[in-house]
C-alpha cells in the first residue's frame, strides 16, 4: 500500500463516520459535565465540611493538663500533691493500621488488648488523645521515641499524676481521682468536664473537684501527614487548680490514726472544733491507698478493694450507721429538760430496769434514784427509761431535728448518709404489722437502741453542739482555697445554727458530761488534768449477745466528747468496732487526740507531752501504708511508755487477727456492705424485740 | 524538494493557535502547581518544576519539527516508529531504572525517558495507518484481531514493567479507533445494553454477597455515597489517599487557598501530589474556578481536535486525531475521577499537567500532529 494510493483515494477523503464522531462528542461532554458537577458539589456545596476536615488534618490540639491543686493541712503540710510522670498517649487519627498498633501496644508495652479496645472505642475517643499508659518506664519511653517514624500515633507526654504521700492516712478525707465516667459526663454537675478528664472520685477530691481541677490548656500545632509536629501555632496556658487548705491538723490526725491502729480494731475517729465546725482529724479504718487510683487502678486491685468484707473504701465516719447507745442519753437529757419533762433537781428511780411490753428491760446496775447529772455520769438506763416515757415521742422528735440528728450533718464530703432516729413514722415504716408507737419503743429509744442509728459524725455533731451551748456549726474540712493568678481566694464561712438550748439546760448537761469523765463515770480514761474533758461513752450492740461476747460479736464502743467544759475548743467521736465498752477503748483514743491538741496549743515540742508519739506515728504510718490487712496491735511495750495510757490494762488489747486467722462469721452476722435503712442491730438485740 | 512541496500545501491561517495555547496553558498551570507542591531542592535544575520546563522546551522543539514535516511523510515511517518503540519497551525492561518495584524509565545521563509514553504515539499511528483504508460494511474480524494484536504487544511489554495504569490507557484508544473504523454497530449496542442490565444484577446477586470483600464493596459504593469516606475502617484500609484528595479538592472552595498555600499538598497529606494528584493540588489552591478552567481547557482541546478530525483531509489523519482525543479524554476522566473520589486509584497521570518529561514530550508531539494535519487539510 503506497502512500500515493492511500492518500489519493477519494473514498479516503470522503468517508467520515460523522454519526459516530458526533456520538463521541456528546459522550465526552456528558463525562465532563459529571466531573464539573462533582467539583461543584465538593468545592462549593460542601466546602465548609472539607475545609474543616483539612484543618483537622493539620491542626492538632495537644492538651496541656492543668496542674491539680494541692491539698494542705491547716498548717500547710502537704496532704496531696501531684508529681510529673510520663504517660503514653495514643492519637488514633494517626494510626495507619489498627492491628499493627495493637500488636505493638500489647507486645512492647504489655498492655491488655481488650482493655485497649475498650478505651479506643469509647464515645468520642477517635478524635482525642488517649492516655493508654501512665507511669511509663524508661524503656517504654525509649522504645516509643526510637519508633517515632513507624508509630507516629504514639507519643510520650509529661503529665502530672496525683500523689498521696500519706498513703492510707486520710484516704477517706482526701479521696482519690480517676477518669470521668460516662454517667458523670451526662451529669450537669460535671458540665465543665470533657471525656478523658481526670476528676475527683471520692473525698475532698470529689467535693472540691472544680476548684482543684483548673482548666486544661492546649497547644495548637501544625502537623504533617505523619502526625509530626511542624510548628506551634499558639499555646493557651492551662489555668492551674487552686490549692486547698483544709481544717485537718496532721499532727492530731496522726495521733488518731496511730491510736486506732494500735488498738487493733477497726473503727473511726473524728476530731472537730465545735466553735466553727472544722474537722481536725478523720480516721476510718481499715483504709486504702489512694495512690492505687492515681495511676489508673487495675480492675483486679479495684475488685479486691470493693469485695473486701472489711469495706476499706467506706468512710466509716459518715457512711456507717450504728445504734447511738448511751451517747443518745445526752440528747434525751437536753430534750427532757427543755420540754420540762424533768427538772434538774428531780430524781427518778433506777429500779434496776423497767417492766414494759411484758418484759423487764434491765439497767446495767442498780443506781437508786439519781438526778439527771448523776444519771448521765453513771449512764443509768432506768432513769432514762422513765424520763423518756415522761418526754414522749413527739417531744423527742422535735429535739431530734433541733439537735441535728436524723439528717445529714452537711459535711463537705460526698456520700454522707442520714442517721435514723426514732419517730412514729419510723415505727410505721419499719414495723408495718405493729405500726403504733408504744411505751416499749420509747423505753428502747431512750437509751439509743430502738430506731436510733446514727453515723459517728452525726453523734459528734449533736453532742459537741450541745457542749457548745446549742450553737451548731456545719462540719467542714474545707478552709480556704488559695488565690492564683487567675482565681480569687475562697474562704470558708462557718455556717451556724442555734438549737435554742437554755443556759440552764446547758449547765446541767455539761455538768453531767463533765462528771462522766472526771467523776465516777464511764469515761474516766479520757480525763486530762486541767482540761475539763467532758463526754459520754456508749456501746452499740451488734448482735443479741449483750455482754461477755468477744471478737466480731462484741459491741462497738463509742466515746463522744469535747473539752473544756463550758467553752469547748475541741471535740470528737471515736467508734471502735467490736471493742466492747466505750470507756475502755474509745475514751483513751479521744484523750490522746485532745492531748495532742493541747500540746500544740501550749506550743510544747512533741517530745514533752508524749515522748514516743513521733516515732510511733511513723511506725504506725509505715505499717498502714505498706499493707492495711496486716494492721495488728502494736507490741504493748511501746504503749506502756506513754503516760497517757498508764491506766489502760495492757492485756486488754486483743490483737485483731485480720489475716493471721480466717475470720469465720455466720452469714447473718456479716454487716451489709451497703448502708441499709434498717438499723442493723434492732431485730437482733434483745432490747429491740417488740415483735 | 520537500520544502517546495510544503510551501504549496501549508495554509498557515489553518495553524490552530488556540489549540496550542490551551495545551500550553495547561502545562503552565501544571508547572505552577508542581512548583507549589514540591519542596525546592535548592539546586534549580533538580527542582521538579524546572525539569518540567526543560521537558516543555524539548517538547516545543519536537512540536516545531512535527509541524514542519508533512504527516504523510511520517506515515511511511510508522512501521519503524512502532518497532522502535517496542525495542525501547524491551530495553526498559532490561536497562530500566527501578523505582518502587517498577521499571518505567531509561536513564540517559541527567535525563530519563519513559518509553510507554512514546509507545502511545506509536500505537495511535500504527492503528490509524492500519485502519485507515475504508472497508466495505463492518470492520472485518480479521482486521479487528490484527488491531488488537498491534495494541496488545506494547501493552504486554508495559504490563511487564509492571505499569498497569499506563497499559490500560491503550484499551480505550483501541476501542475508539475500532469504533470509528466501522466496528459492527449492532454488536456494540447489544453489548452496551447487556452490560447495563447485567452489571447491576451481577453486582447485587453475585459479586456483593459472594465474591467481594467488605472494603471492596465499600469502595464501590463510596462512589454513590461519599459519606463512606469518613468511615474510619474505610480510611484505614483503603481510602486514605482518596479521602485526602477529596478533602484537598473540597477545602479549595470557590477560589482556592492560593498558590503555595495548600496545606493538603504541602504538608504531605496528598499522595503523589506532583504526578497523579496534580489536579487535586490545583483544585485546593485555585478552587472551583481553577478546576472548571482546567476542565474547560481539556474539553476545548478534545472537542477542537474532534472538529479537526472531521475536517481532516484523509481518514488516516482523522483517526490519528481521534486517537489523540480519546487518549486525552480517557486520561482526564480516569485521573480526575480518581482525584474527586469517583473512581478507584489507578496510577494514571493527567496529561499536560502531571510532572513527567516523557508525557509532556509525547503530548506535544501528538498536538503537533493534530495541528499538522489541520495545516495540510487542503494539500494534495
Amino acid at each position: 500500500m503506497s502512500k500515493k494510493k492511500v492518500f489519493d483515494d477519494p473514498a479516503q477523503q470522503l468517508f467520515k463516520p460523522r454519526g459516530r464522531i458526533l456520538f463521541f462528542k456528546y459522550f465526552v461532554l456528558l463525562f465532563f459535565v459529571v466531573l464539573g458537577v462533582r467539583f461543584w458539589y465538593l468545592q462549593v456545596v460542601n466546602h465548609e465540611h472539607y475545609l474543616k476536615a483539612a484543618e483537622n488534618n493539620r491542626i492538632r490540639e495537644i492538651p496541656i493538663p492543668a496542674p491539680r491543686g494541692t491539698i494542705l493541712d491547716s498548717e500547710g503540710k502537704i496532704l496531696v500533691d501531684s508529681t510529673p510522670t510520663y504517660s503514653i498517649i495514643l492519637y488514633q487519627e494517626d494510626m495507619t493500621s489498627l492491628e499493627d498498633t495493637l500488636n505493638v501496644l500489647t507486645s512492647r508495652l504489655g498492655l491488655d488488648r481488650n482493655a485497649l479496645l475498650k478505651i479506643m472505642n469509647a464515645p468520642g475517643a477517635k478524635n482525642r488523645p488517649l492516655v493508654i499508659k501512665t507511669n511509663a518506664s524508661f524503656s517504654d519511653r525509649a522504645w516509643i521515641e526510637a519508633h517515632e517514624f513507624e508509630h507516629p500515633e504514639l507519643k510520650i507526654e509529661l503529665q502530672p499524676q496525683r500523689r498521696y504521700p500519706l498513703g492510707e492516712v486520710l484516704a477517706h478525707v482526701v479521696g482519690y481521682v480517676g477518669e470521668i465516667g460516662e454517667e458523670q459526663l451526662r451529669n450537669p454537675t460535671y458540665d465543665y468536664c470533657r471525656p478523658g478528664d481526670i476528676i475527683g472520685q471520692a473525698g475532698l477530691e470529689q467535693s472540691y473537684n472544680k476548684i482543684l481541677m483548673g482548666k486544661e490548656g492546649y497547644r495548637r500545632v501544625l502537623v504533617d501527614s505523619r502526625g509530626r509536629v511542624l510548628q506551634q501555632l499558639e499555646e493557651i496556658a492551662p489555668i492551674p487548680g487552686q490549692d486547698i487548705i483544709t481544717t485537718i491538723d496532721l499532727d492530731i490526725q496522726n495521733v488518731a490514726e496511730q491510736q486506732l491502729s494500735e488498738s487493733g480494731f477497726y473503727g473511726t475517729v473524728v476530731v472537730n472544733d465545735p466553735r466553727d465546725g472544722a474537722i481536725l482529724a478523720l480516721v476510718s479504718h481499715p483504709s486504702y491507698d489512694p495512690n492505687l487510683f492515681a495511676a489508673g487502678i487495675k480492675p483486679a486491685d479495684f475488685n479486691k478493694l470493693v469485695n473486701n468484707p472489711k469495706r476499706p473504701l467506706r468512710n466509716r465516719a459518715i457512711q456507717d450507721r450504728h445504734p447511738a447507745g448511751s451517747t443518745w442519753k445526752i440528747l434525751m437529757a437536753v430534750a427532757g429538760l427543755e420540754e420540762k419533762a424533768i427538772t434538774d433537781k428531780q430524781a427518778l428511780p433506777c429500779g434496776g430496769g423497767l417492766s414494759t411490753g411484758g418484759r423487764f428491760v434491765h439497767c446495767h446496775g442498780s443506781h437508786g434514784a439519781p438526778d439527771i447529772r448523776r444519771a448521765i455520769e453513771i449512764s443509768c438506763n432506768g432513769f432514762f427509761f422513765r424520763e423518756g416515757i415522761k418526754l414522749g415521742i413527739d417531744n423527742l422528735e422535735k429535739w431530734e431535728a433541733l439537735l441535728g440528728t436524723g439528717v445529714k450533718t452537711g459535711i463537705d464530703l460526698p456520700n454522707e448518709i442520714k442517721g435514723i432516729v426514732p419517730s412514729r413514722q419510723w415505727k410505721r415504716k419499719e414495723y408495718p404489722k405493729d405500726p403504733r408507737w408504744k411505751e416499749a419503743d420509747m423505753v428502747y429509744a431512750s437509751i439509743g437502741q430502738s430506731g436510733v442509728s446514727t453515723t459517728p459524725i452525726q453523734i459528734m455533731h449533736a453532742v459537741t453542739g450541745i457542749g457548745n451551748g446549742g450553737k451548731y456549726y456545719t462540719p467542714h474540712i474545707f478552709k480556704e482555697a488559695k488565690a492564683t493568678e487567675k482565681s480569687d481566694a475562697i474562704v470558708y464561712e462557718p455556717k451556724l445554727r442555734d438549737a435554742g438550748i437554755s443556759q440552764e439546760t446547758w449547765n446541767v448537761v455539761s455538768e453531767g458530761m463533765w462528771r462522766v469523765v472526771n467523776g465516777s463515770g464511764t469515761g474516766r480514761r479520757a480525763a486530762i488534768p486541767g482540761f475539763e474533758v467532758s463526754g459520754k461513752t456508749g456501746t452499740a450492740q451488734v448482735v443479741g449477745i449483750q455482754s461477755g461476747a468477744s471478737g466480731d460479736q462484741k459491741e462497738h464502743a463509742w466515746f463522744v466528747g469535747y473539752a473544756p467544759k463550758g467553752a469547748p475548743e475541741i471535740g470528737g467521736v471515736a467508734l471502735v468496732e467490736h471493742a466492747g465498752h466505750g470507756g475502755t477503748e474509745s475514751a483513751p483514743i479521744m484523750k490522746a487526740c485532745f492531748e495532742e491538741y493541747l500540746r500544740k496549743k501550749k506550743g510544747l515540742p512533741k517530745e514533752e507531752l508524749a515522748q514516743n508519739v513521733t516515732t510511733d506515728a511513723k511506725k504506725a504510718n509505715n505499717s498502714v501504708i505498706s499493707n492495711s490487712s496486716t494492721v495488728v496491735a502494736k507490741p504493748n511495750t511501746t504503749r506502756e511508755l506513754k503516760p497517757s495510757e498508764n491506766n489502760k490494762p495492757t492485756t486488754n488489747a486483743p490483737a485483731k487477727p485480720a489475716t493471721n486467722k480466717p475470720v469465720v462469721k455466720p452469714a447473718a452476722l456479716v454487716q451489709p456492705s451497703k448502708p441499709s435503712n434498717k438499723p442493723q442491730t434492732l431485730s437482733q438485740t434483745g432490747l429491740g424485740g417488740t415483735r | 524538494m520537500a520544502g517546495i512541496l510544503l510551501k504549496e500545501t501549508i495554509r498557515w491561517r489553518d495553524f490552530d493557535g488556540l489549540l496550542l495555547l490551551a495545551a500550553l496553558s495547561l502545562i503552565t498551570l501544571g508547572t505552577v502547581e508542581i512548583y507549589s507542591s514540591t519542596p525546592s531542592t535548592g539546586i534549580i535544575y533538580k527542582d521538579f518544576w524546572f525539569k518540567q520546563l526543560i521537558a516543555l522546551g524539548v517538547g516545543l522543539f519536537a512540536f516545531v519539527t512535527i509541524i514542519l514535516t508533512d504527516y504523510r511523510k511520517i506515515y511511511n515511517f510508522i512501521p519503524y516508529i512502532y518497532v522502535g518503540s517496542l525495542l525501547l519497551l524491551v530495553a526498559v525492561l532490561i536497562f530500566g531504572h527501578e523505582v518502587k518495584g517498577q521499571k518505567n524509565w531509561i536513564n540517559f545521563g541527567p535525563m530519563s525517558l519513559q518509553p510507554s509514553e512514546l509507545a502511545k504515539i506509536a500505537v495511535i499511528l500504527t492503528l490509524s495507518k492500519y485502519l485507515s483504508p475504508l472497508r466495505k460494511g463492518n470492520l472485518p474480524w480479521k482486521d479487528v484481531a490484527i488491531a488488537c494484536l498491534i495494541t496488545a504487544v506494547p501493552m504486554g511489554l508495559i504490563m511487564l514493567q509492571p505499569d498497569t495504569g499506563s497499559a490500560l490507557t491503550f484499551i480505550p484508544v483501541l476501542a475508539l479507533l475500532l469504533f470509528m473504523s466501522g466496528f459492527n454497530l449492532k454488536l456494540i449496542i447489544i453489548a452496551a445494553v447487556t452490560a447495563i442490565i447485567v452489571t447491576p444484577v451481577t453486582y447485587f446477586q453475585v459479586l456483593k454477597p459472594h465474591i467481594l470483600k467488605p472494603y471492596q464493596i465499600m469502595r464501590i459504593e463510596a462512589v454513590i455515597n461519599p459519606d463512606l469516606f469518613e468511615q474510619p475502617e474505610f480510611r484505614r484500609e483503603y481510602g486514605y489517599q482518596t479521602l485526602q484528595s477529596v478533602i484537598a479538592v473540597g477545602s479549595g472552595g470557590l477560589t482556592g487557598t492560593g498558590v503555595t498555600k495548600g496545606t493538603q499538598s504541602r504538608l504531605g497529606f496528598l499522595p503523589e501530589h506532583h504526578t497523579d494528584f496534580i489536579a487535586s493540588v490545583l483544585a485546593e489552591e485555585m478552587g472551583f474556578v481553577g478546576s472548571i478552567s482546567v476542565l474547560l481547557l481539556y474539553l476545548f482541546i478534545i472537542t477542537r481536535s474532534i472538529g479537526i478530525a472531521e475536517r481532516a483531509r484523509d481518514r488516516f489523519g482523522m483517526l490519528v486525531i481521534l486517537g489523540f482525543a480519546g487518549l486525552v479524554f480517557f486520561h482526564v476522566i480516569i485521573n480526575i475521577g480518581m482525584v474527586i473520589g469517583l473512581l478507584p486509584i489507578i496510577g494514571i497521570t493527567l496529561p499536560l499537567m502531571s510532572y513527567g518529561g516523557s508525557s509532556v514530550l509525547s503530548m506535544m508531539i501528538l498536538i503537533g500532529l493534530v495541528i499538522n494535519i489541520n495545516l495540510r487539510r487542503f494539500a494534495n
